[in-house]
């Protein structure tokens, strides 16, 4: 194809040439302006429908209807065409859009918010805090030495959509499943201590572990692997089962509308009747945007963490709104490369801490929602360590530069994780060093890059930062492990000694003496060979309209729906 | 194959702390990603000519489903927002250079200047304030139904606004220098000289000369909006193929990514046919052989 380019459009055209008059000039313009939204129409006719989901009786997006239909259900006898009053209908928040609901495979809280609405687990965390308490389970015991945990089922527990009475075999299944190198699932890791799972009773099971091992109750067994799933169903929806899960929960898998919201619907054979008919799980990633969420309507419960928005909310801007702040589990923490031969003296690392004022600056950037910390472990986590061993002190950490030898200054990188409020934090930090003497260079790097400049066997940083949710000491221990390098334990931090604290205190089945020996584990980290240095942790709010009722808390960021109600 | 040379490893994106040897070596040969980059490369393409665009590492599941079904939402704000382009920016244009250096021309330009400057997510949440909240007309997020094309049309409004004023922003300045070059021709002061009414002058001898840059700028802009309406896709929480693009190269989704930039090829190729052909309509100099 070849093409005569216009001579420019100073040359005068041929008016006679013209080929439209006024009138088919103006027709045909309207014909092309009516044409675009035509256009779109016709593509929304040829589009698939977006809406997934097993059942058409709920329209996925009834902003203008006032009643949701009930979904059909499998048996006919069941079948009532029930009205559901838009009272029955709440809207929670999410911030992303699901990915899979596939238990050994839920990569982050979105999915995990939803699995705890579908799924059920032997045990869960209690809302309101990290307690365990029985979910599936009516009677569970561990053995003396700690290696046999035995649960016994609730009976009659009906899987969603017909799938039957969940028994033992089906929590064999579902671990076999999960420790499967197959199935690829990314808590492979936190599985390995299970040796083996056997139903020895139709509603009997019990999990074998190759040494005792604790955390295995929060990292497994009420965490997201440990979702109960039925074996036919896996089977029979293959490849849809991660976006059409069925579950033994309280709720039933309805319909996804792509990047904009999921449905669940209450399951009316669950064990423990729910109140609310149907939750809507509303993708809305900007805090700003779920504030106006929330006044508008659209919203009725979330959680918010930009701290300007988060404390504006706390104050009361929104009428008809209440509010919780809770100490949450999202620890700030930093710690140094001891491969690096300047961070191998601890004078240097001592005076690193010493030059943050931790206060004013989790003051300046979070204010009331800071909560200074010293430990790497989260302060609701049992067996945190309070006192702050290494407290604000530019003069010392003076003294400390100079007597190792850097008097005139020092200059380290910062690796930066881009997420929470470290990115703030370290702006307000590189001040308070740079006036005892260092000079820190700030390296904010995407997440991915973060993960692996963070990772790499010769790391270019000095000191890098991490922002850790976790619920059980263990987890933030693992950083520390000599057996973890490569792997989380980035400090490179080689210390037999605590790891063998660390295997007491996982075996250990006396919790008391437990916590004692993870206190003893954060001295030696943070006291005697300063690893790593706490900063804060970020308090988030709850924000819900106050016609919702009974809203508390779930650990990760979920939400314990089946306890709510509509006023 | 670029994505692969970027820092970042999906497999440690997707562990993230829990990274152990064990599970990376397990996933990594799950997903194929212990096979040579070539050989993943071949794999690809040749599944290409099936429509099959690979599986995801994060979902686990085809792309080609996830990314097709992103691009209707695509398309749809994208032709909405090129609507409010033309609707405000070539009548702004013109009325700017009817009346140049007059309160209209300053007021028009003044706008344009204020379209063009503002960040499109601020621009967002300020028009949510005003429609959805104080003045409750239009739905605040969401995408509404396929089967309720007036719902959808409701959601797809300020979305559309928001990305359609920067737009117009910059037509109506273009509109507006094209239109003056025009008017300043020989032939705008023949008509005028034959006794044609100005209206006429301007609309059939005019516009139509003037259009061809305008046309140029819509078909740009119509290819940017197909590629770049991620940050107004997160503000009113709409599926669309930005964010998911953004999404799979956080996570380092190389077969999300790959599928996305396909689609994303073909549609800025289509676009710029479509622009291409319709100079020959507008100006009957151009000829295609």
């Amino acid at each position: 194809m070849t093409k005569n380019k216009p001579q420019g459009l100073v040359s005068a055209l041929d008016l006679t040439n013209t080929r439209f008059t006024r009138r088919q000039m103006l027709v045909r313009s309207l014909g092309f302006g009516a044409s675009i939204p035509a256009v779109a129409a016709l593509l929304a006719a040829c589009g698939e429908d977006d809406t997934v989901g097993d059942d058409p009786g709920i329209d996925p997006d009834p902003d203008d209807d006032d009643e949701l239909d009930e979904p059909e259900l499998e048996d006919d006898d069941d079948v009532e065409d029930e009205v559901v009053d838009e009272d029955s209908i709440i809207s929670v928040r999410v911030i992303q859009d699901v990915e899979t609901v596939d238990p050994p495979l839920i990569p982050k809280v979105t999915d995990y918010a939803i699995g705890h609405l579908i799924y059920n687990g032997l045990m869960q965390y209690e809302p309101g805090g990290v307690e365990i308490v029985p979910d599936l389970a009516t009677d569970w015991e561990v053995s003396d030495d700690g290696r046999v945990y035995t649960f016994q089922l609730r009976e009659g527990v009906q899987f969603h959509q017909g799938y039957g009475e969940l028994v033992a075999e089906d929590v064999v299944y579902t671990y076999d499943r999960a420790m499967d190198p197959e199935t690829a699932s990314q808590f492979i890791g936190d599985m390995a201590p299970i040796q083996s799972v056997e139903a020895t009773g139709e509603y009997t099971v019990e999990i074998h572990l190759e040494d005792a091992f604790a955390p295995i109750l929060r990292t497994v067994i009420a965490f997201r692997p440990g979702f109960i799933v039925k074996q036919d169903a896996v089977e029979d929806k293959g490849e849809n089962f991660p976006l059409d899960p069925i579950g033994t929960g309280p709720y039933e898998w309805h319909s996804r509308t792509r990047g904009t919201e999921i449905v669940v619907t209450r399951n009316p054979d669950y064990f423990d009747p729910v109140d609310i008919h149907t939750v809507r799980l509303r993708n809305i990633e900007e805090d700003s945007v779920a504030q106006l969420a929330l006044q508008s309507g659209d919203l009725d419960v979330g959680y918010f963490f930009e701290p300007e928005i988060a404390l504006d909310l706390l104050d009361g801007v929104l009428p008809d709104v209440d509010t919780m702040q809770l100490s949450g589990y999202r620890t700030q923490w930093a710690g140094f490369n001891l491969q690096k031969e300047v961070m191998q003296d601890i004078r240097v690392r001592q005076a690193v801490i010493h030059a943050i004022d931790k206060e004013a600056t989790a003051e300046a950037v979070a204010g009331d929602l800071a909560q200074v910390v010293s430990s790497i472990f989260n302060p609701n986590i049992p067996g945190y360590i309070d006192p702050d061993p290494f407290p604000y002190d530019p003069d010392r950490a003076m003294e400390l530069l100079e007597e190792a030898g850097y008097g005139d200054g020092l200059e380290l990188d910062l690796l930066v994780i881009p997420s929470t409020t470290w990115p703030d934090l370290v702006i307000v930090m590189q001040e308070q060093w740079r006036q005892v003497g260092l000079d820190i260079n700030l390296m904010t790097q995407e997440r991915s890059v973060y993960d692996d400049l963070v990772a790499q066997e010769d790391a270019p940083w000095d000191i890098f930062t991490v922002n850790l949710t976790r619920s059980e000491a263990y987890q933030y221990a693992s950083y520390f492990f000599s057996y973890n390098i490569p792997g989380p334990n980035y400090h490179r931090y080689d210390n037999p000694e605590i790891d063998e604290l660390a295997a007491r205190a996982v075996a250990e089945t006396d919790p008391d003496l437990q916590l004692e020996l993870w206190r003893e584990f954060q001295e030696i980290v943070l006291i005697d060979d300063v690893v790593g240095f706490g900063m804060t942790n970020i308090n988030q709010v709850l924000a819900w309209n106050n016609r919702v009722q009974n809203v508390d808390f779930l650990y990760f960021d979920c939400f314990p729906v089946w306890q709510m109600s509509v006023s | 194959m670029i994505i692969h040379m970027i820092p970042g490893d999906p497999v440690r994106a997707m562990l993230g702390d829990m990274y152990t040897e064990q599970a990376a070596v397990e996933i990594r040969r799950t997903l194929g990603l212990d096979r040579p980059v070539y050989v993943q490369y071949f794999d690809f393409m040749s599944g290409l000519p099936r429509g099959d665009l690979g599986t995801s590492f994060a979902t686990r599941q085809a792309v080609a489903p996830e990314v097709f079904g992103s691009l209707q939402y695509t398309v749809q704000l994208a032709l909405a927002a090129i609507v409010v382009t033309v609707v405000l920016g070539v009548p702004a244009g013109i009325v700017a250079a009817l009346h140049r250096d007059r309160p209209l021309d300053t007021i028009a330009m003044a706008g344009s200047l204020l379209g063009a400057s503002m960040p499109s997510f601020w621009l967002g949440i300020l028009l949510m304030i005003l429609f959805s909240i104080y003045l409750g007309w239009l739905p605040l997020i969401g995408v509404g139904s396929w089967t309720n094309p007036l719902s959808m049309l409701a959601h797809v409004a300020l979305p559309a606004l928001t990305l359609g004023i920067r737009g117009a922003a910059l037509t109506a300045r273009v509109t507006r220098s094209s239109m003056l070059e025009v008017l300043s021709q020989d032939y705008m002061r023949t008509a005028t000289a034959k006794g044609l009414r100005n209206r006429v002058v301007v609309t059939q001898h005019g516009l139509r000369n003037a259009m061809l840059p305008v046309v140029t700028l819509v078909g740009i802009d119509l290819g940017q909006l197909l590629a770049g309406t991620a940050i107004v896709e997160i503000v009113f929480s709409r599926p669309g193929l930005g964010s998911l693009l953004v999404q799979s190269v956080l996570v380092r989704d190389y077969p999300m990514v790959q599928g996305t930039f396909i689609v994303y090829l073909t549609l800025i190729i289509l676009v710029n046919l479509i622009v291409d052909l319709l100079y020959g309509r507008l100006d009957p100099r151009v000829t295609y052989q």
